[in-house]
């Protein structure tokens, strides 16, 4: 398991600053799908009672139901668990040094990336629709200089505040790393603030 | 048409049984594996093993109280649903 104490590749004095799921909406969406599902074998038993189709008194066919029955409940059943451990597994982790991007994309996909806040270059939040906005969720887009697309933190939690604190984060990064010439990686030559590739950096 | 026992029906259910078991260890394993360790974290697995648990339970209850050993014959897959003795 992924301890947040613990993060692969952490480095000195780094610590979590958010921890972030999808909005909970996501999975009250996947309970009450799910219990549409139930209620359909439901519904079909009353509509055989009213038929007065007495289908649970036959030899064969009380089985055959009873099989079919058992076999629905499984796969809907797998199926919620599936989603749940969807839902579960996509967290997004902003430390006082990177933003880690794990998402889990379907049942034999999952993709894990990160950058460093310092690489950050636009961060934006957005909130669309009547229910996002009453119930204060949304993505926060952060975008980099690479040409990768950019990280998407999907339905998530208070969005603009979580643009602010990346804000201030990313701030404080570039703010440290300028003034500790340590930090900054040997063979780079520049800081963030400073492009020039010429300039001399003392290691 | 000959007879056949009613085991027979048994085999459908047993590959289905049987992916939703595998379905059920993947996401097991994926939790496992891959969530960030937590309380939460561990009342979800624990909800997934006993709900899991409890469905199982539930149809070997069912299952248990069927004579699969019974024959059934062609005129019994003719859909008559009279109310008749159960198995």
């Amino acid at each position: 398991m992924l301890c947040l104490d613990k993060l692969p590749n952490s480095e000195p004095k780094e610590t979590v600053k958010l921890f972030l799921r999808r909005h909970w909406i996501d999975l009250l969406r996947i309970f009450v799908f799910s219990g549409a599902m139930l209620l359909v074998p439901v519904v079909i038993g009353v509509v055989l009672q009213l038929g007065d189709v007495q289908v649970l008194h036959h030899p064969l066919w009380s089985v055959v139901v009873m099989l079919a029955l058992a076999s629905y409940l499984l796969i809907v059943h797998a199926l919620t668990l599936t989603e749940i451990t969807d839902y579960w597994l996509d967290v997004w982790i902003v430390t006082s040094e990177r933003v880690i991007n794990t998402e889990q994309q379907g049942l034999f996909n999952r993709l894990v990336s990160e950058v460093h806040l310092g690489q950050i270059q636009d961060i934006t939040s957005e909130t669309k629709g009547l229910l996002e906005t009453f119930l204060t969720y949304g993505d926060v887009y952060v975008q980099t200089a690479a040409e990768k697309e950019r990280f998407r933190f999907k339905n998530v939690d208070n969005p603009d505040d979580v643009k602010i604190t990346i804000s201030q984060l990313v701030k404080q990064c570039k703010t440290t790393h300028d003034h500790d010439p340590k930090l900054i990686s040997p063979g780079l030559g520049t800081s963030p603030t400073n492009p020039d590739p010429t300039a001399k950096v003392s290691i | 048409m000959t007879s056949f026992p009613l085991w027979y029906l048994l085999l459908p259910f047993g590959f289905i049984f049987a992916l939703t078991l595998l379905f059920f260890f993947f996401n097991l394993f994926h939790l496992n594996r891959y969530a960030v360790k937590s309380p939460a974290t561990s009342f979800v697995i624990g909800v997934y093993i006993f709900t899991f648990i409890g469905l199982i339970g539930a149809i070997g209850f069912y299952l248990l109280s069927v004579n699969w050993h019974r024959q059934i014959q062609p005129s019994d897959l003719i859909p008559s649903f009279q109310a008749q003795s159960r198995i």
